[in-house]
């Protein structure tokens, strides 16, 4: 066997920190029998709360994990136990490993040694197999939502305020584990809610019904027209995969880069991309990640800034205006105003059309032509022909915003809300200016 | 939401479980669509109600129309930076350090040149200066009609936006100041502004303006108006200035002697050359001349209402008499000494002094000399000056900075060249004395400070770098011309051993220069 590997190596592993903690109470040699260790493997039996203990195998070569626990996550606690245990000095070298870690490994070396079968002839009933399993925890996953839902209504919001961040960060985690991601992080948005000011339970009671609408909107996935239908899976959190969406039809146009907003999710950024076509009457989203908030720089689409234009081919996720880049034909160019403009009108008339076919839509892109105002401490839009909505500006400077316009109607784009607009870009000139 | 909704969030804060409610009609159009709601769980039934209130909400909104606000900003005529320059603005006011000097030059250069700032540095500019009141005048001029309109938005924008850009036109009133009512109700800032420029444009209705309103006057307004006397000076002014010698206050006593020095014909001149010639005198003896010195005996209430003060500043250590021939001579106009003494400053500052006398005389001119802005007698004092040991070099440069001050800028950069090539002015010149030169500077100076550079950082490895020196080099470096400074700077740094704050400092007056360098190419 190698050099050990340090306790902080192995922890580094961990899925998350819950398991950091798992393990640490699992590593102590009594816990464990007919440990070992040899050629690069290790294995032992630990005594769960059933009557026959988990058999756990580490290939320290990958490293690889095999656990009868029932845990989804990898490495398992038992795992990271072994290995601390290991680590700590305390698995005896073997001369050989035992009989199920060796068949384990066998097992892994014939599967790697095989050709991959392209896609098409994947086994078919092995996929549809696992699609049906995370159907089943995803709706699962759900029921235990609702029901969750349903307490939280029937006991009452008002005690929500006093529970703190670990109230939905308990029920994400839930939402992770059932597979349904995209509830999960809707969930933890939440979590703002109760300490966002005057009239947070009206807020809250709003997002706990749209929650148990996308709920019963996934129970009937079957009845749904196809577009809704994918939303209310994209929502859950099913991925679609970026070849599938590649293999949708490509939309071509010169596409105006016209917004973009960066935003944090626990540990990952997300930045989204507005893009405008400049012939086409029509908008889509890129959205970038960037794991550990390390910036975006590493992106292929980090080059599209507000203000550019390129001419590219999009490829639409189905039902939504989220979009993938597919080829570009040229590099990213400097962009003029954008080619058309909206009243408010006509964003709320774009927006409620929208909801027909995403009812939980709360960021639309919208490009209007407006006066910016600060009256009475708040900020406002209006338009042409008078009507106003209020800004929302957390995250930006309204006062550039100001600053460009002097008073007079400049182009804004930025995100809809139903608690108003969230300007991002607007035009000095011709120049695309961030806010 | 109407107050069905409103109900439902009630409902909902207080929990189905205590008080459950009534399904009944919903308003508004989600009432169409209540045959959808469970009917058998209260809880489930109150979420996809509020589900169909939030999406008629959501889709149906009615938003409020409004009439215009303010009017629109006027049209500016100057024109906005070109893209590189604004960003270079952009860049210096986003660095964290303290670059105030830099963006007060960048923006006078390009007020000079006629730009104004770019609507989209406006809050910056805005917020940095009213944090920084040093940077309002530059800022103000380069605010443009857009930059005032959104100045007046905010409390404390608006302050920059008033004050008066510096004009090339002293004469005229700038519009800010405002007119007669500034006078009666203005702040205390813009009255005084208001007299200078009034003083400026018309000295005799200044100064009666001054003399009707002077018994209403706080003391520091007192002396701020005094003090703007010094425009359009002339002998018209002695007797409101004789008055401001009675007042209580020390300030005014002294602002009004200052003014009453300048003017030749004044009754303080006489009483100032009566004291000096009391104080003073030749002795002639076998073809050698001496100063003799006679310390007043006593004093006397006028030569406190003339403007000097009794007893010396606490911790001076020099006596009660010595200190009133110190600062008698201080406050004597030195054409006083050449009329009565019939030499010339070279001649009177090369006497031997009798007695113990001679640093007390020599203070005493020199301070006169720096009051008065005398670069003859300067260049005098400095003539006498006998050879410091080199520890006391570094002091007396120090303390010969504001002398050095007035002489012309030609003679004050040969001194700080030799001074600079013989290492006399400490680790820090700039902290000792280059204070006030024009700028940009001369090719020789500029040389002989990258000279230093070199000896200080490569040749002695001082591992403490001449931080003010880096600082003003890099605001004062010429940016045209044959050399590229920023280059050799940079080529300085990186002959320096090691990592050294000296590698740092000299990169970043590089950067500092060649900043410079590209925003004025970008302005022609």
């Amino acid at each position: 066997m190698g050099a050990t590997w340090t306790a902080e190596q192995v922890l580094a592993l961990a899925p998350d920190s819950s398991s950091v903690s798992a393990a640490k109470a699992l590593a102590t040699p009594a816990k464990w029998s007919s440990t070992g260790a040899a050629e690069s493997l290790l294995w032992g039996l630990c005594q769960g709360s059933g009557k026959t203990p988990y058999q756990t195998v580490v290939d320290l070569g990958g490293p690889a994990y095999k656990c009868s626990c029932p845990s989804r996550k990898f490495p398992c606690k038992h795992a990271l136990a072994l290995m601390l245990t290991w680590s700590a000095g305390q698995v005896p070298d073997a001369a050989e490993p035992a009989d199920f870690a060796k068949a384990w490994r066998d097992s892994r070396e014939e599967r790697a040694a095989k050709p991959v079968k392209p896609r098409g002839e994947r086994d078919e009933a092995g996929a549809a197999k696992r699609a049906e399993q995370r159907a089943t925890r995803v709706a699962d996953g759900l029921q235990e939502l609702d029901r969750w839902l349903k307490d939280q209504v029937r006991g009452g919001l008002a005690s929500t305020a006093q529970r703190g961040y670990r109230h939905f960060d308990t029920v994400a985690a839930r939402m992770v584990d059932a597979q349904a991601p995209g509830i999960a992080g809707t969930l933890r948005q939440l979590a703002s809610v109760p300490t966002s000011g005057e009239g947070w339970p009206a807020r809250l009671l709003g997002e706990y019904a749209m929650l148990h609408l996308l709920v019963r909107a996934h129970e009937n996935l079957p009845d749904l027209p196809a577009d809704l239908a994918a939303v209310v899976r994209s929502r859950v959190g099913y991925t679609v995969s970026r070849e599938d969406v590649l293999a949708t039809p490509a939309v071509n146009d010169g596409w105006h880069v016209v917004a973009s907003r960066d935003l944090l999710d626990g540990k990952i950024a997300t930045r989204r991309v507005w893009l405008a076509g400049t012939s086409i009457g029509r908008f889509a989203l890129l959205l970038l990640f960037s794991p550990g908030n390390n910036g975006f720089g590493g992106s292929p689409d980090a080059d599209l800034v507000p203000g550019t234009v390129v001419t590219a081919d999009l490829h639409f996720y189905p039902g939504q205006q989220r979009a993938v880049v597919g080829t570009r034909y040229a590099d990213p160019a400097v962009g003029g105003r954008p080619a058309r403009t909206s009243t408010i009108a006509e964003v709320q008339d774009a927006y409620a059309a929208a909801l027909e076919t995403d009812p939980w839509l709360t960021a639309f892109p919208a490009v209007v032509e407006a006066t910016p105002e600060f009256i009475s401490e708040r900020w406002q839009l209006r338009d042409e022909a008078g009507l106003t909505v209020p800004l929302i500006t957390g995250s930006i400077d309204p006062w550039r915003l100001l600053a460009v316009s002097g008073g007079h109607p400049v182009a804004v784009a930025g995100e809809w809300t139903p608690r108003g607009l969230v300007p991002l870009t607007t035009w000095a000139d011709d120049s695309a200016v961030m806010l | 939401m109407t107050a069905g909704w409103d109900e439902f969030v009630a409902a909902a804060t207080i929990g189905t479980d205590a008080r459950p409610i009534a399904l009944t009609a919903l308003p508004g159009p989600a009432a169409e669509h209540a045959a959808v709601i469970s009917s058998d769980d209260p809880a489930a039934g109150l979420l996809e109600a509020a589900a169909l209130m939030s999406s008629a909400a959501r889709a149906g909104q009615q938003l409020p129309v409004a009439p215009a606000g303010r009017d629109a900003a006027a049209r500016d005529s100057a024109p906005v930076l070109r893209c590189t320059a604004a960003d270079i603005i952009s860049a210096v006011l986003a660095d964290s350090a303290d670059n105030s000097a830099l963006l007060e030059q960048l923006l006078g250069q390009a007020a000079h040149a006629g730009y104004r700032a770019n609507p989209h540095l406006l809050p910056a500019l805005l917020d940095t200066a009213a944090r920084d009141t040093s940077l309002r005048p530059a800022v103000a001029a380069v605010l443009g009609e857009r930059g005032r309109w959104l100045a007046a938005h905010r409390a404390d924008w608006s302050r920059v936006g008033q004050v008066a850009p510096p004009s090339s036109e002293p004469a005229e009133i700038p519009e800010s100041a405002g007119t007669e009512s500034v006078w009666e109700t203005g702040t205390q800032a813009e009255r005084r502004a208001y007299f200078t420029a009034l003083r400026r444009r018309d000295p005799a209705q200044a100064r009666d303006l001054l003399e009707a309103a002077w018994p209403k006057e706080k003391g520091d307004d007192r002396e701020a108006f005094v003090r703007s006397l010094r425009h359009q000076l002339s002998a018209d002014d002695e007797p409101l200035l004789e008055r401001a010698l009675d007042d209580r206050k020390g300030d005014v006593r002294k602002a009004a002697a200052a003014l009453l020095a300048r003017i030749p014909t004044s009754a303080w001149r006489r009483r100032a050359t009566e004291r000096a010639t009391r104080l003073l005198r030749v002795e002639r003896k076998a073809l050698r001349q001496k100063l003799i010195v006679t310390l007043p005996d006593k004093w006397d209430d006028a030569m406190t209402r003339d403007g000097l003060e009794p007893s010396p500043p606490a911790g001076y250590q020099v006596g009660e008499r010595t200190w009133w021939l110190i600062q008698t001579i201080a406050a004597t106009p030195l054409a006083v000494w050449t009329t009565t003494l019939s030499m010339s400053p070279r001649e009177i500052t090369a006497l031997p002094v009798d007695g113990d006398f001679e640093q007390d005389v020599r203070i005493g001119w020199r301070t006169a000399a720096i009051r008065q802005r005398d670069s003859e007698w300067a260049r005098a004092l400095f003539a006498v000056r006998s050879k410091p040991l080199p520890d006391y070099a570094v002091w007396l440069s120090a303390h010969d900075a504001p002398l050095a001050a007035v002489l012309p800028p030609v003679e004050r950069f040969t001194r700080l060249t030799e001074l600079l090539g013989k290492d006399e002015l400490g680790h820090d010149p700039a902290a000792v004395d280059m204070q006030g030169l024009p700028a940009p500077w001369p090719d020789a100076f500029a040389n002989a400070v990258l000279r230093w550079f070199t000896m200080r950082s490569v040749a002695k490895g001082e591992p403490v770098a001449a931080w003010q020196t880096c600082r003003l080099a890099g605001l004062h470096l010429p940016t045209g011309g044959g050399t590229d400074w920023a280059a050799e700077l940079d080529r300085i740094a990186d002959t320096v051993a090691h990592e050294n704050p000296w590698t740092r400092a000299l990169h970043r007056t590089a950067s500092t220069v060649r900043i410079r360098r590209q925003f004025l190419e970008e302005l022609t």
